[in-house]
């Protein structure tokens, strides 16, 4: 029996006294409780006069209550829609962020927001329909239920970062009218108060009503779906029954609370690693720790005072992601072996053809994208803009060519870095924008130049460096016992990528009343990048070629495994580690320079193996062009699409790269190797 | 509880601003070689496209045009038909080249990091509002009036117009006297689109500074980044013998009683005592110095007519 049907798996484990979860998760519950309602409650004590009275009773039953109940609420409602999610797919990393369902319903709040027609299904009918979308096509992009963990995963992150870039695209444009927003997407809790809160908890009570039912199906589910035929079990209905439930679950949840799907990847899984398998135990345990979690989380911002930028959300990922990665570190996620890759094979085309085509349309773009823009420079105005007769020309050329120069730069960079990490750590969703080099770079690069507003370029370069160093020293740290096992280091990455965002934002919101100002940093993009930006991005660029062409035959050994390659004399640990370092400089000096662009490292890897080049004599030099490719569009549709407004390039990345990847997903169904 | 988070702050503020800038300088970097007068200007910023068109040297290009009505809406004759160029946050480039500025003046919050590239186009200067210890947003939007004056060869009709707006400040000031409602509490939130969610405009705000002058007992006392803070629940429900002025977040058409439904405002004794007032949307607080005059009167009209 594989190791993912195990750990639904009743029958094969005792049940272990779970008291002490419970009787500890009340006592957190209890603690938060009264230290959040002693100061209301000793103000309601000391109120002389009735209108004293009548405010403090007012603060502590429309204010305070509330907003521990929503807690509370949100907390377990995550939980079980976790658990749900985990039981329908047979999947531990199942969860409504992972899943993509928590970005959904996001995008949904901001649609109801935003589209005056849609006002009457504002609040969790829109959340709810967002969410199930989301949900929807990370499955199908998966390939059904019965897809690999980590194919699964990587779908829903892809659908994860096409909602939240939509998100962040949105906010970014229309900066005057997000301030209200931007506070909610930060997972500020209780935010439709008492009223509101009341509304959104009827949504919590259909799901909640049908779980009962499903849990003795979805049990049965776990021994396979053969099995659960033949018990009487009917397998769609079951899952179609589930999904809906944890949507329904997720959009209430994030209704009430926020974007705080975190705990329902975090609180079934605690539960699992204390040895409790059985669904009936494991989803009011979960809604009990989750609940618990999300309170203290809650209580934590409250009690710091920091209630803008340190939100609940961040807290919660503060809180968590120690707790995942413990569990991670200990090898209590269970997780079983996959390269997950998302497509193998295929047709091989000669590489010189394939390469050749690639650079001439590289070549191609660049110089429609001298051409195009608010002003169409014709070829002879470009001649005259170089010989200086039209200095006007020269200035625009002088504005685009640079640009240009560092999308093709950093789209190489970071496609290179995909592949030099995917092979390395012998995972398909190792780009650095996946495993939180990006986001670790991004982080100390922004937070010195808060403390150095002066800081040079060779500052900001060491910065991201460090900071992409660090990052990938930690995840390597708490990898190095299960060997580096793909599924395990996707986790650890997920979990410090989200952390360091997280955190980048609220360093972002603390400094500037107005955090929209800071929002289009967060995406990263090309403009107003200059020739001097470029000129320090080259050398480090042209440095890492020779090691990347000196790496490519190592790699390709590497590849047939440890012992083979130790076998044919190749010094292992000394390869993984200069190819580790490599791989982190190109990402993080590519960070430096346009900021945290994703999607490119991810994606370019697979295409390349799309076309067929496996080795990476052929791979690195085609990913690299087709990294260079995909950065230069997303640089010039940002640049004249909408001018004389920029769309932030790493935006667009995402929108493109996201909606590509998961129809590649769709199109190549899971090969034999994901399901081993 | 909260003076962690202000201690943060100004560790921040105090690491970011580099000695060299004195409180008044309202110039963070400038060109080297800066026009002896500038007839063609591109405005970064709300506020220096309306002192410019106070000064009737409007720019040639302003960011996000098509707001300023909504947002600001003064002025409005003189920068009928200025050229579109982009964003206040991400100008775009080539539009401001196409105009063949001869300068360009944007803030240095939003802008430091474009200095090079702005320059590259045309002289640039970038202004920083360094409002120090003391001062506020006001002393700084009335400097600023004298400085572009300077740069686009308006000095004495710069003078004239600082004149004008202080004289018009302490008229709205003397007719609170007269009325005998000087040293009234003032309050000015801004609405924010969430419920009961709002930002209270600090002590080192434009309308703290038009408070002080106008006689007015301004409230609260401490400095928030950006002149703004968020506003708690506790300290909404105590807004007593206050009067508020509520900055709407939305058009014309949500009125007072609308935005006020809420279960929180049923308990603001100053709305029971009738002193909370609807100001339609604005950003008035980070304008310039018609913004300033404009917003004095609001302001005084609003406390005349309390009760």
């Amino acid at each position: 029996m594989s190791e993912i049907a195990r750990w639904t798996s009743t029958r094969q484990r005792p049940s272990r006294p779970f008291y002490p979860l419970v009787l500890a998760a009340l006592v957190v519950i209890a603690a938060v409780v009264l230290l959040r309602l002693a100061d209301p409650l000793s103000t309601l004590m000391r109120a002389t006069g009735a209108k004293e009275a009548e405010s403090a009773s007012f603060l502590l039953w429309q204010l305070s209550l509330p907003r521990l109940l929503a807690a509370l609420l949100a907390g377990g409602a995550f939980a079980l829609a976790g658990t749900v999610f985990q039981a329908a797919t047979r999947n531990p990393l199942a969860s409504p962020d992972l899943l993509g369902v928590t970005a959904g319903a996001q995008a949904g709040m901001l649609v109801g927001l935003a589209v005056p027609a849609l006002r009457p299904l504002a609040g969790p009918p829109l959340l709810f329909a967002f969410g199930l979308g989301a949900a929807a096509l990370a499955l199908v992009a998966a390939g059904g239920w019965r897809a690999a963990p980590l194919r699964l995963l990587l779908a829903g992150g892809a659908c994860s970062l096409l909602f939240s870039s939509l998100v962040t695209m949105t906010l970014a444009l229309f900066e005057q009218n997000i301030a209200g927003v931007a506070l909610w997407s930060q997972g500020a809790l209780y935010q439709p108060g008492a009223q509101g809160l009341k509304t959104a908890t009827l949504w919590l009570i259909p799901p909640i009503a049908v779980l009962p039912f499903l849990l003795r199906p979805l049990e049965a589910l776990a021994l396979g779906d053969d099995a659960a035929r033949s018990i009487g079990v009917a397998v769609p209905f079951t899952r179609l029954l589930a999904a809906l439930a944890a949507a329904a679950l997720t959009a209430a949840a994030v209704a009430i609370a926020g974007p705080i799907g975190f705990i329902g990847l975090l609180a079934p899984n605690l539960v699992r690693a204390l040895g409790l398998y059985d669904l009936k135990t494991v989803a009011p345990l979960a809604a009990l720790t989750g609940a618990a979690l999300l309170l203290a989380a809650d209580g934590a911002v409250a009690g710091t005072g920091l209630s803008t930028g340190l939100s609940t959300t961040v807290a919660t990922a503060l809180v968590g992601t120690p707790l995942l990665l413990a569990l991670v570190a200990r090898g209590r996620m269970p997780a079983p072996t996959s390269r997950g890759d998302v497509a193998t094979g295929g047709r091989t085309a000669p590489f010189l053809v394939v390469a050749l085509a690639c650079a001439l349309a590289l070549i191609a773009l660049c110089a429609f994208g001298l051409a195009w823009g608010e002003a169409w420079l014709s070829p002879a105005r470009l001649v005259d803009a170089v010989s200086g007769r039209d200095p006007i020309a020269a200035l625009i050329l002088d504005i685009r060519a640079p640009r240009i120069a560092i999308a093709a730069l950093t789209g190489a960079m970071l496609a290179a870095s995909g592949v030099v990490l995917q092979s390395v750590i012998r995972n398909a969703l190792a780009g650095p924008e996946i495993i939180g080099v990006t986001q670790g770079a991004a982080l100390v690069t922004l937070t010195g130049s808060l403390l150095w507003p002066l800081l040079g370029r060779p500052g900001a370069f060491g910065l991201a460096l460090s900071g992409g160093l660090a990052t990938l020293g930690v995840i390597l740290a708490i990898n190095y016992r299960q060997r580096f096992e793909a599924l395990r280091v996707a986790l650890t990455g997920l979990a410090l990528g989200g952390l360091f965002a997280a955190l980048t934002y609220t360093l972002i919101v603390e400094t500037s009343a107005q955090p929209a100002r800071a929002l289009i940093w967060l995406v990263g993009g090309t403009y107003g990048r200059s020739w001097a930006d470029a000129l320090a991005l080259l050398p480090w660029f042209v440095a890492t070629l020779p090691a990347l062409a000196l790496l490519a035959r190592p790699l390709d050994l590497l590849a047939l495994g440890d012992d083979a390659a130790a076998g044919l004399g190749l010094p292992i640990a000394l390869i993984r580690g200069l190819a580790l370092l490599l791989a982190t400089i190109l990402a993080s000096t590519a960070v430096a320079i346009v900021g945290p662009i994703g999607f490119v490292s991810l994606l370019t890897p697979h295409l390349a193996r799309l076309l067929g080049f496996h080795r990476h004599g052929a791979r690195l030099p085609i990913a690299m062009l087709l990294g260079a490719l995909l950065t230069v569009t997303a640089d010039i549709v940002g640049r004249a699409a909408l001018a004389p407004t920029e769309i932030p390039a790493g935006a667009l990345t995402a929108l493109i790269g996201a909606p590509y990847f998961l129809w590649l997903m769709i199109r190549r169904p899971a090969t034999r190797d994901d399901h081993r | 509880m909260m003076p962690s988070r202000r201690d943060i702050l100004t560790l921040i503020a105090s690491l970011s601003v580099s000695p060299a800038m004195a409180e008044d300088t309202l110039a963070l970097r400038q060109s080297r070689t800066l026009p002896r007068v500038a007839t063609r200007v591109v405005a970064l910023e709300f506020l220096i496209a309306e002192t410019l068109a106070m000064l009737d040297r409007p720019p040639i290009g302003m960011s996000d045009p098509k707001y300023y009505p909504g947002w600001i809406g003064l002025e409005l004759d003189r920068l009928a038909g200025v050229t579109d160029v982009g964003t206040r946050q991400q100008p775009s480039l080539e539009a401001i080249a196409r105009l063949k500025p001869d300068l360009i003046i944007g803030l240095a919050y939003r802008h430091a990091p474009l200095f090079d590239v702005l320059e590259s186009l045309a002289p640039t200067v970038l202004l920083e509002f360094g409002v120090g210890q003391t001062g506020t947003q006001l002393d700084a939007v009335l400097e600023l009036i004298g400085m572009i004056g300077a740069y686009v060869g308006r000095d004495p009709e710069a003078a004239k117009i600082r004149a004008e707006v202080e004289r018009s400040i302490a008229e709205d000031a003397a007719r609170l006297a007269q009325a005998g409602r000087s040293g009234r509490r003032l309050v000015v939130l801004q609405e924010l689109g969430g419920l009961d969610t709002y930002w209270v405009f600090t002590a080192n705000s434009m309308s703290a500074g038009l408070a002080q002058r106008l006689g007015l007992d301004f409230w609260p006392k401490d400095r928030g980044r950006d002149g703004v803070r968020v506003l708690t629940s506790q300290e909404l429900l105590a807004l007593d013998d206050v009067d508020i002025a509520l900055v709407s977040y939305s058009g014309p058409q949500v009125d007072l009683a609308a935005k006020t439904k809420s279960a929180a405002w049923a308990h603001v004794p100053a709305l029971a005592q009738g002193r909370v007032t609807l100001i339609e949307r604005n950003i008035w607080n980070f304008g310039g110095p018609a913004s300033a005059r404009h917003l004095a009167t609001r302001l005084t009209d609003m406390v005349l007519a309390a009760p």
